[in-house]
């Protein structure tokens, strides 16, 4: 057997060597996803663990160190507060309500711009803008809006005929204002990335589908929509993750009332943090947001992202 | 495109280094304290060109100054804390923030109050605004000094209290009938556009406006020891029957759930609202004439009482200057505090920048009592009035409280009801 | 056939511009509200022609606080811009391109990190910045702002990297690129009106996001929605100014989405294959 210098067969060597390399090729998806699992595992994933570990425990946010073990006390005591049931059930129909308009409008609206390909690039933007306002800004904005005597909607509705409406000074018709509010705020999210989408079909795509035959809403149902099912996912979970947590807009807007009845869990957690410095309980609110998030998540996984990766 | 993004990482990449690299600016001057305060008092300290710039001068310690709105400080100077970072010397606060949970994050000022200077004069500062900062409230440990003083008042509008024939209301009753009277439909298209009352109806502002009506009627939140929610007795019951009442008859705007600040001090300055229970330093927005359609026509009187109840018996809080516990210029931080609280600038901050002042001696200034006539009335309720408890679970009551006005406002429950909800859910946090 | 063709048109352009007066009338309102004085704000019923003043944008332009925040909101959403895109392109594309044992829970552990709302995340990130010295810097904005980025960055690139068809990077490849050039030359390009979708949802959060801007910073690192919560005051809203300010801030993403928009698209049109 020929030996080198180093004491090992060269075949060995060799062997060794390819396999090397090719451990290492296994290794670039890992080594590509890393940077950004870095930079997330210190801002949020750590973060998040430590909000996990201290739902279990009672104590004030001015003392965290101080703490008593609880158990799942935290837990079972939001089912006890009055405002979490109440809480939950608002946020979960303002995320429904705000996720399906927004997501109607953004569609249609990225479907017409498509098909207006002559003045998409100067529409686009106009369309973009709710978007860009700041937060903090949009929920003053739409408070001058609604306003009952001097705000603009009751001023159009009134040249329709219409009598001033109470909208932020009584129940339901806050909880219009507060979705109306959000969805024009949040169209826009639909709206480029369903674009997006749809400049990313290949027209090819469109001209095989017209020598086949088919018109129209045919088109959109067999071609467009299957194509457009990664960007539709995204739209739809990142929507959601947005509205499940809603706050600021809230905040300014009708600050969770009349009467609590706009009050989501996101501003359920900032209260319980930041004014009443119960630590425990905001963290397990926060938890349970979590699982409300993932377990929609995993619907929305399950039923188009299958589609997607298929 | 390669070229261009090339570039484009050479821009960025020093950028980064920059920022890194760039010295810090703390070094530059040799005493350097920062104080968190709000936007509204660096205007009471006429703003950085005032009294900041003159007491930089006269000390040579620069000022930092971090401002915010009144949530944002309180959020901020938590975080800062119990993070550890060390980031403030001095702070404005609350009294009603200063419970057991933060109260350890401040330096005790009574070692700085006895050594004071007698130029000082300690007891020139409003008793009870000192007593505001104590901890436990009244005879504790100082840790707080007075700055800027909030009493409500009742303001109303002179013209439209002239027109109906009618005089400022001093007790319940009075109030309650100038209030319809003075609601009116000015146009005849069938509405209401004057409203005889205007208050704040928004969550949280609500249950402060309630408080501040109730401690008129001699409410008092809880009971002595702090162990008894006393929300539902009869004070507090005839506090809500009135905001009820006029809120169904037409005499509070039909919106009033959705009426926040800037809504009550608006519909006075325009003439839409007859009068207000306000927090006294508003006076300076009503009689503004570039804000304030009645500045000249606005009139004042301590808040009205109901029989028995000590004339002008409402609500007041200070905003006041405290030392950071973990400050390592205590000295520089109790200088500057006492030079915003002192004899000479309390006057000037409330002769030129509209502060509400903290020290008895201004109000029996001349010059202060001829150009605010008002103070003579802040003064008088400041004596009769109550702060809201010092309660660590004060935020909680406040959006209990509110839930609940709400609730009877709506008509969904009796005020007896609604306050007695109130209570129930009150009582097990005490 | 052509009848019915025009009146679809019709429809289309009648609906179209439907949404575009339910997305441009608040905007509108708010410039309107920023030329106006107290007392056109509140007028009943609503101005829609008045006077202008121009005094809230003289008073804006005037603060020398407002140029200090400009810049710092410029380099801190430019940064984080940049760095988001970088890390999550590289990931998107490891998403998109290898299959890998725990890929698919690697990518919804991506997902996760950004369920759990930012609030109750302050004090612990507080903590950990303050033990790096981040607290009031630009850098820490930029890297909490990319954290919190990386997430929809990473899914929307995925999804945009999807619909690349993998037989045009295999073409380039067999040409004798390395995977990066493939990735460099064919796919970017390529994916290029996703990315630019996907940056202007970046750098709009970053432009905008206002607790962690306020919490984490005091003075050397504030950016303008700070200044903006700071306008606002705690005494009376002057609503001409907080509009003038609102507008203001509102026009440097809008240009960044139109340059994002023109640069990215021609450069599909002159880099694509096809």
């Amino acid at each position: 057997m020929d030996t080198s210098v180093t004491g090992i067969p060269e075949d060995v060597a060799a062997v060794r060597s390819r396999l090397w390399r090719r451990r290492l090729k296994l290794l670039v998806p890992y080594l590509l996803i890393l940077p950004a699992y870095t930079l997330l595992a210190f801002l949020l994933l750590y973060p998040m663990v430590s909000n996990f570990y201290l739902s279990v425990w009672e104590w004030r946010l001015t003392n965290p160190s101080a703490r008593t073990f609880a158990g799942l006390q935290n837990y079972l005591d939001l089912f006890q507060t009055q405002g979490f049931t109440r809480s939950l059930f608002f946020t979960l129909l303002f995320t429904g309500a705000t996720v399906a308009l927004s997501f109607v409008l953004g569609f249609l609206s990225a479907l017409l711009l498509f098909s207006f390909a002559s003045v998409q690039r100067v529409v686009t933007p106009l369309l973009i803008l709710p978007y860009m306002v700041a937060p903090i800004a949009v929920g003053l904005i739409w408070r001058l809006m609604w306003n009952m005597e001097y705000g603009p909607v009751n001023y159009f509705g009134s040249l329709l005929g219409l009598s001033a409406v109470n909208w932020l000074g009584s129940v339901n018709t806050a909880v219009v204002a507060v979705i109306v509010s959000e969805v024009w705020r949040t169209t826009p999210f639909v709206m480029l990335i369903l674009l997006a989408g749809l400049s990313a079909i290949p027209t090819e795509v469109y001209e095989a589908a017209k020598v086949d035959g088919a018109r129209g809403l045919q088109v959109l149902r067999h071609v467009t929509l299957p194509l457009l099912a990664p960007s539709i996912t995204v739209a739809l979970i990142f929507e959601t993750i947005f509205k499940l947590r809603v706050f600021d807009l809230i905040y300014t807007l009708t600050g969770g009332g009349p009467a609590s009845s706009t009050t989501p869990l996101g501003l359920l957690i900032y209260n319980t943090y930041f004014r009443y410095l119960n630590g425990g309980q905001s963290a397990a609110l926060s938890v349970v947001l979590f699982g409300l998030g993932l377990v929609i998540c995993i619907v929305y996984i399950k039923t188009l992202y299958r589609t997607w990766e298929a | 495109m390669p070229r261009l993004t090339v570039q484009v990482c050479r821009l960025l990449l020093a950028l980064v280094l920059g920022l890194i690299l760039a010295p810090s600016q703390a070094l530059a001057q040799d005493k350097e304290i920062t104080v968190l305060m709000h936007s509204v008092h660096l205007g009471a300290l006429g703003g950085e060109e005032g009294l900041i710039r003159e007491f930089e001068e006269q000390t040579g310690i620069s000022l930092d100054i971090v401002t915010g709105g009144t949530n944002q400080i309180y959020e901020q100077a938590l975080t800062a804390w119990v993070g550890g970072a060390q980031t403030f010397d001095a702070m404005i606060w609350l009294p009603r923030w200063l419970t057991e949970d933060v109260v350890d994050f401040f330096e005790p000022v009574d070692p700085y109050l006895e050594n004071a200077s007698g130029e000082y004069e300690v007891e020139d500062l409003i008793p009870s605004l000192l007593d505001g900062g104590r901890f436990p409230r009244g005879d504790g440990t100082a840790y707080l000094i007075p700055f800027r003083v909030g009493v409500a008042m009742l303001y109303y509008n002179q013209d439209l209290f002239a027109q109906a024939g009618l005089e400022a209301p001093t007790n319940w009753q009075e109030f309650r009938e100038a209030a319809l009277a003075l609601s009116q439909d000015t146009d005849g298209d069938g509405t209401t556009d004057v409203y005889g009352w205007g208050q704040r109806g928004i969550t949280r502002e609500v249950a402060e406006d309630f408080y501040r009506v109730g401690f008129g009627f001699g409410g008092e939140m809880l009971s002595a020891d702090l162990s008894q929610c006393t929300m539902n007795s009869q004070p507090w019951v005839d506090a809500l029957t009135l905001w009820v009442d006029m809120f169904e008859q037409g005499a509070l705007p039909p919106d009033l759930l959705a009426w926040g600040r800037d809504d009550y001090i608006l519909g006075m300055q325009q003439g839409d609202v007859a009068m207000s229970i306000m927090y006294g330093p508003y006076w300076g927005l009503l009689t503004n004439p570039e804000d304030s359609e009645i500045a000249d026509g606005v009139g004042w009187t301590v808040v009205p009482s109901a029989p028995g109840v000590e004339e002008g018996r409402t609500q007041y809080s200070a905003w006041s200057w405290g030392i950071s516990g973990d400050s390592d210029q205590k000295d520089a931080a109790w200088q500057f505090i006492q030079f915003a609280t002192n004899k000479e600038n309390q006057l000037i901050a409330a002769l030129e920048y509209d502060n509400g002042p903290t020290r008895a001696s201004v109000y029996q200034d001349q010059q202060y009592q001829e150009r605010f006539p008002v103070a003579a009335g802040w003064l008088e309720a400041l004596r009769s009035s109550s702060q809201v408890v010092a309660h660590a679970d004060l935020p909680r009551m406040d959006d209990i409280i509110s839930e609940e006005l709400h609730n009877a406002l709506q008509g969904n429950k009796s005020p007896q009801e609604a306050l007695d909800g109130a209570c129930r859910r009150i009582q097990p946090l005490l | 056939m052509l009848t019915s063709r025009r009146i679809s048109t019709f429809g289309r352009l009648v609906l179209l511009l439907a949404l575009l007066v339910f997305a441009l009338l608040p905007i509108v309102w708010i410039v309107l509200t920023s030329f106006k004085n107290r007392l056109d704000v509140f007028a009943v019923p609503p101005k829609l022609i008045f006077t202008p003043q121009f005094g809230s944008y003289v008073k804006i332009f005037n603060d020398p606080a407002v140029v200090d925040k400009l810049v710092n909101s410029l380099l801190i959403a430019g940064l984080s811009v940049t760095l988001t895109l970088a890390l999550s392109s590289l990931a998107a594309y490891s998403f998109s391109r290898f299959s890998f044992a725990g890929r698919s829970q690697l990518l919804i552990g991506i997902l996760a990190t950004r369920l759990m709302p930012p609030v109750t995340a302050v004090i612990p990130l507080f903590i950990l910045f303050q033990g790096w010295g981040l607290i009031d810097t630009h850098l820490g904005l930029i890297l909490i702002y990319s954290a919190l980025n990386i997430p929809l960055a990473t899914w929307m690139m995925k999804s945009f990297f999807d619909s690349v068809p993998r037989e045009l990077e295999e073409s380039a490849r067999i040409d004798g690129t390395t995977w990066f050039g493939a990735l460099w030359r064919v796919t970017l390009p390529l994916a290029a009106p996703g990315i630019a979708a996907t940056s202007v949802f970046i750098f709009t959060l970053a432009w905008n996001e206002f607790m962690f801007a306020f919490i984490f910073t005091s003075r050397n690192a504030r950016t303008l929605p700070a200044l903006l919560a700071e306008t606002l005051g705690e005494l009376q809203i002057y609503w001409s100014d907080m509009a003038a300010l609102s507008t203001l801030i509102m026009i440097p993403p809008l240009l960044f989405s139109f340059y994002m928009q023109r640069r990215l698209v021609a450069g599909l049109q002159t880099g694509a294959l096809k």
